[in-house]
């Protein structure tokens, strides 16, 4: 490759990108849309582009096809041709081949790859053309094949529609004729560089000699080169920055007048109005170029040049004027798009960058410190009040600094879903399906890094979805749902995390089907199957090896992708989830953090560490009381919501001790799809971290995955969520834990508590909390046993006095009196109790049900009584009690 | 002629040579790390950096003696990381005459293993510590 190719290589590989991008976007748009206008245009022009930079890069095969794709879409939107799923398939095939340049161009491989069958492909669907609109051509009488130049004026048929469709936007359009230096070094690519100067001030829309033709160096010396550019830039900057460039002789520009008549003139075309317009200008302007009256050189300025122009175009039809009135510039300047000003730089310097922003968080976060301390210290120092000013000021500058820089790593998730359209489309015609395929929050934003990593996931899970999930469309009809199966993929922000969904409705994933599967493959035994729920089964799709297909097909069913999957959302420390409903469908969630340097972390006390534990594992926080924890074949678990989860104590993994024996709190943590609870001292805060990797010289260190410097200048550890969730086993580990026999003490589990001398219970599951009894607002009521109502974060709750209820004498409200809040037929209660004693296990084998009438209360509101020793504890169906009282309906 | 800084540890004289120190600081609180090198005493935050901190006596087999004022970190760089090491007191910055191989019955507490060589300073003997023997980086991972 020489010299200018590898030096333009990286900008025509950006440009291949993303006019590729493009070309899939817009296929697909009329594959589904039909014939539209606009999206032909696009794509014509897309086409054009990469022919004429894969021709000024020498890659000839490459120019072959695009040009092929262009005259096929000329003739598209001439509706010479009409479009079918051959043509659209062939269109694909030149898009996938340019795509095998481009990764082999990306991997230094200069050499070509044959295009094959490509051409005669594109040539059977040109040729196919007369058929498709025989009745056409006559009426039209347009010239035979575009792209053919028209003999007289130099101009190809395709050029001349698109000056024409310039000039009705109102775009000036100038030609530019530029004489390179007599004996110029490569030619060609003097010539492209002026293509490429142009492009920058305008749309570069014609040529003469015709790009074909850029190989003749000679033809290229011997006279000036013609460009015509559609531009909102005055003449002077367009010549000036192409007189930039070395080895140009001379350039001149000249504004192209407007047509007298746009359209048909008399019985032509617009197009060949335009044709003999130009002819004869160009004519004089390569005549004024022979015997130079401007006597131009390249140092010459070039607003003389269009002043000069004029004399050698005097006696041509004044088709050309020399300059352009400066107002009418202005204006479509105006009217222009405004083009996004964008500066490429290098990752790494962003990285530092972040990496200094970081350093000035952790400073910060000392600063408040000091200053809130000082603060305490001298409430009324004048200079510590100037001291807090100029730290908040500064608080603010960090966050927006910070702010700004994850920005300039974040980019639109577009990027990466843009490629899904065609994938999916290319997936459902394989397995012969039909799939309805919608995108939302494309504008979403994320790390670039993230965007990355993530692709690859998606893919397989899209995969998924098209080849198992969604079935084919008789299938569907059969089963009375619309044929074309709905495909979603979803982006959004949910605090500090991205989530992307993709949920289709197809049919679902099958728990028996997994069971069988894994059972077969020998992942579990059939009894340990037995014990897991619906939900355990389906996590079982993650297990490497695992592929519901029953047969392997070209997409998908190798059963590796779900594993895959896991192992890359991990790996970016996401969460995984999966929600179906057999011959519903099924939507995987998956949870990312926003970035990976910069983590929100909840801030815990392990002992004598502080640990972070980035939030994006955190799902919630409980107080944990020897009442939820349970002991099941030698492990330990908690019981959250009638859920099971395994409680993980890391105190001696990481050679510390628990603060107190006890009182601690549990962190739901999860990774993936598994969720185990970890047992902390304390919950400390929830703050911002940035990610610092522990020595290398440290080697493993169990449980952490890095480390991060606090405000107080201390160090935490960050957990390593996958690892510990990864030892931890979960629920679905069927030996540990015997699900049985944990469902039956769970739902086994009673508060107790005193209404007089009398002990009663409630099932612990209808109780949502207990609290101090809080101040009551009075309402209006009838039923003596309504004590009024308080404000519990925000919502409204009535409180009862259960006594009155039973019938018994009302409670007078003392110090050990509590609230306990049920959640009783869809809305909460606060119940007035005189104290609660304790929680403990109340078998329901050990609960009699005397029917006979204890205490004073109405046996129907009466479970059981349970005898412990001497002590008689009722329990009471709280339901039928507060339905009878009129509070909720059971 | 090198220059070496005299550190020291239990009594016991060592030095290391100042091409391979970064910086000496005093102690700072060091927050422990449960990791597998049972001579590692933890990390501490150098400006913003975490840098690991090893103890010497624990490193020789030695006590931990009890931290008097003049202890100090020594932050040594090695590969790419910095280490720190913790030592009793700095002493000074000394040249020797003469280095003499490491005798076999050296009185020293650290095994010879981690010395390479005996310099001779006025009439007192220091070892010369090998950075990376002690540190733990030659091939006894």
């Amino acid at each position: 490759m020489d010299h200018f190719a590898s030096t333009y290589l990286s900008v025509f590989l950006d440009e291949l990108e993303e006019q590729l991008l493009t070309l899939d976007h817009s296929i697909l748009e009329l594959e589904s849309g039909g014939n539209q206008h606009d999206t032909i245009q696009k794509i014509f022009r897309a086409a054009h582009t990469l022919k004429g930079s894969s021709a000024a890069m020498g890659f000839h095969q490459m120019k072959e096809v695009t040009h092929r794709v262009e005259s096929v879409f000329d003739l598209l939107r001439q509706e010479r041709l009409s479009l079918s799923s051959t043509l659209i398939n062939t269109l694909f095939d030149c898009i996938d081949y340019l795509k095998v340049q481009r990764e082999a161009l990306r991997q230094g491989r200069a050499e070509e790859q044959p295009h094959g069958t490509l051409l005669i492909a594109l040539n059977d669907c040109l040729s196919g053309r007369p058929a498709a609109t025989a009745g056409k051509e006559e009426t039209d009488g347009l010239p035979e094949m575009n792209g053919c130049e028209d003999a007289e004026s130099g101009w190809a048929q395709t050029e001349l529609e698109e000056m024409a469709r310039k000039r009705e936007e109102g775009v000036p359009l100038y030609l530019v004729s530029v004489t390179l230096t007599a004996g110029a070094d490569m030619p060609t690519v003097r010539a492209m560089l002026v293509h490429r100067t142009l492009s920058e001030t305008g749309e570069v829309i014609a040529l003469k000699p015709s790009l074909a033709d850029w190989e003749n160096e000679e033809l290229l010396l011997s006279g000036p080169i013609s460009y015509v550019i559609a531009s909102g830039h005055s003449p002077e900057t367009i010549g000036s920055n192409v007189l930039q460039l070395s080895q140009i002789n001379d350039v001149n520009v000249q504004l192209i007048e407007s047509f007298p008549q746009p359209g048909r003139v008399g019985g032509r075309t617009k197009a060949e109005a335009l044709l003999d317009e130009l002819a004869a200008p160009v004519a004089a302007s390569v005549a004024a170029f022979d015997a130079p009256p401007v006597a131009a050189s390249a140092s010459a300025p070039v607003a003389s040049a269009p002043s000069a122009a004029p004399d050698a175009l005097a006696s041509a039809p004044s088709a050309l004027l020399a300059s352009a009135p400066a107002g009418k510039l202005e204006a479509s300047a105006e009217g222009k798009a405004s083009i996004q000003q964008t500066v490429r730089v290098d990752v790494k310097r962003l990285e530092h960058l972040l990496n200094l922003v970081g350093e000035l968080i952790i400073d910060n976060t000392r600063l408040q410190e000091v200053r809130r301390k000082l603060g305490e210290r001298a409430k009324q120092d004048q200079d510590v009040a100037t001291l807090g000013e100029v730290t908040d000021h500064l608080n603010r500058v960090i966050a927006e600094l910070q702010e700004g820089m994850m920005k300039t790593r974040m980019l639109p998730i577009e990027q990466l879903f843009n490629r899904f359209p065609r994938l999916v489309r290319d997936l459902s015609q394989q397995a012969g399906k039909e799939i309805q395929f919608t995108i939302e929050g494309k504008e979403t934003e994320l790390d670039r890094t993230l965007i990355e990593e993530i692709g690859d996931p998606l893919i397989h899970i899209l995969r998924n979805a098209a080849d198992h999930g969604i079935e084919s469309p008789d299938e569907r009809e059969k089963l009375g749902k619309p044929r074309k199966g709905q495909l979603l993929l979803q982006a959004s922000h949910q605090e500090n995390a991205i989530v992307i969904r993709v949920k289709d409705d197809g049919r679902g994933i099958d728990p028996e089907k997994v069971k069988r599967k894994a059972v077969h493959k020998g992942f579990i035994t059939e009894q340990e199957a037995a014990r897991l729920s619906d939900k355990e089964l389906i996590a079982l799709i993650f297990h490497s090896g695992m592929s519901t297909a029953e047969q392997v097909t070209e997409l998908s069913g190798r059963g590796v992708g779900m594993d895959i999957v896991r192992t890359q959302i991990e790996k970016l420390n996401g969460l995984i989830d999966i929600d179906t409903t057999l011959g519903q469908g099924t939507e995987i969630t998956i949870k990312l953090p926003l970035t990976l340097a910069i983590t929100r972390s909840l801030l815990v006390e392990l002992g004598k560490h502080t640990v972070a534990i980035p939030l994006v594992h955190v799902l919630e926080t409980f107080q944990l009381s020897s009442a939820n924890i349970q002991s099941v074949h030698g492990k330990e678990i908690c019981t959250v919501r009638g859920d099971i989860f395994p409680l993980v104590r890391l105190h001696g993994k990481l050679r510390t001790e628990p603060a107190r024996a006890g009182k601690g709190y549990a962190v739901m943590i999860g990774a993936a799809e598994r969720r185990v609870c970890l047992y902390v001292d304390r919950l400390v805060a929830n703050q911002e971290i940035v990610m610092k990797p522990l020595s290398a010289y440290l080697g493993q260190v169990p449980y952490v995955s890095g480390s991060s410097i606090l405000g107080n200048g201390s160090i935490a550890y960050i957990l390593d969520v996958n690892a510990v969730v990864r030892d931890a086993g979960t629920v679905t580990d069927p030996g540990r834990v015997g699900r049985q026999a944990v469902k039956s003490v769970h739902t086994e589990k009673r508060v107790t508590f005193m209404l007089g001398e009398q002990h009663y219970a409630l099932d612990i599951g209808q109780v949502k909390e207990i609290i101090r009894v809080p101040a009551l607002s009075q309402v209006a009521s009838t039923a003596p046993e309504m004590l009024g109502m308080f404000n519990l974060r925000g919502s409204l709750l009535p409180v009862v006095d259960l006594a009155q209820c039973l019938g018994l004498p009302p409670l007078p409200i003392g110090e050990e009196s509590r609230v306990i809040v049920m959640r009783e037929g869809g809305s909460d209660i606060g119940v007035l109790v005189d104290s609660v004693t304790e929680v403990f296990n109340m078998p329901d084998s050990e609960v009699e049900t005397t029917p006979a009438a204890i205490a004073s209360v109405a046996s129907e509101f009466i479970r059981g009584i349970h005898k412990r020793g001497d002590e008689l504890t009722v329990l009471l169906r709280t339901d039928k009690l507060l339905a009878a009282s009129g509070f909720c309906t059971a | 002629m090198k220059n070496y800084i005299v550190l020291g540890l239990n009594g016991e004289k060592y030095a290391l040579s100042i091409s391979e120190i970064q910086e000496i600081i005093k102690v700072q609180p060091i927050t422990e790390v449960p990791c597998d090198k049972p001579f590692v005493k933890g990390v501490i935050n150098l400006r913003g950096r975490i840098v690991p901190v090893i103890g010497l006596s624990a490193r020789f087999g030695a006590e931990e003696a009890e931290q008097g004022p003049s202890a100090r970190i020594v932050i040594v760089s090695s590969e790419a990381d910095d280490i720190g090491i913790g030592v009793d007191s700095v002493d000074q910055v000394a040249s020797f005459d003469e280095i003499l191989p490491p005798a076999a019955d050296n009185s020293a507490v650290a095994s010879r293993d981690y010395l390479a060589g005996i310099g001779k300073l006025g009439d007192r003997l220091v070892s010369i510590l090998d950075l990376k023997a002690v540190l733990g980086l030659r091939g006894e991972l």
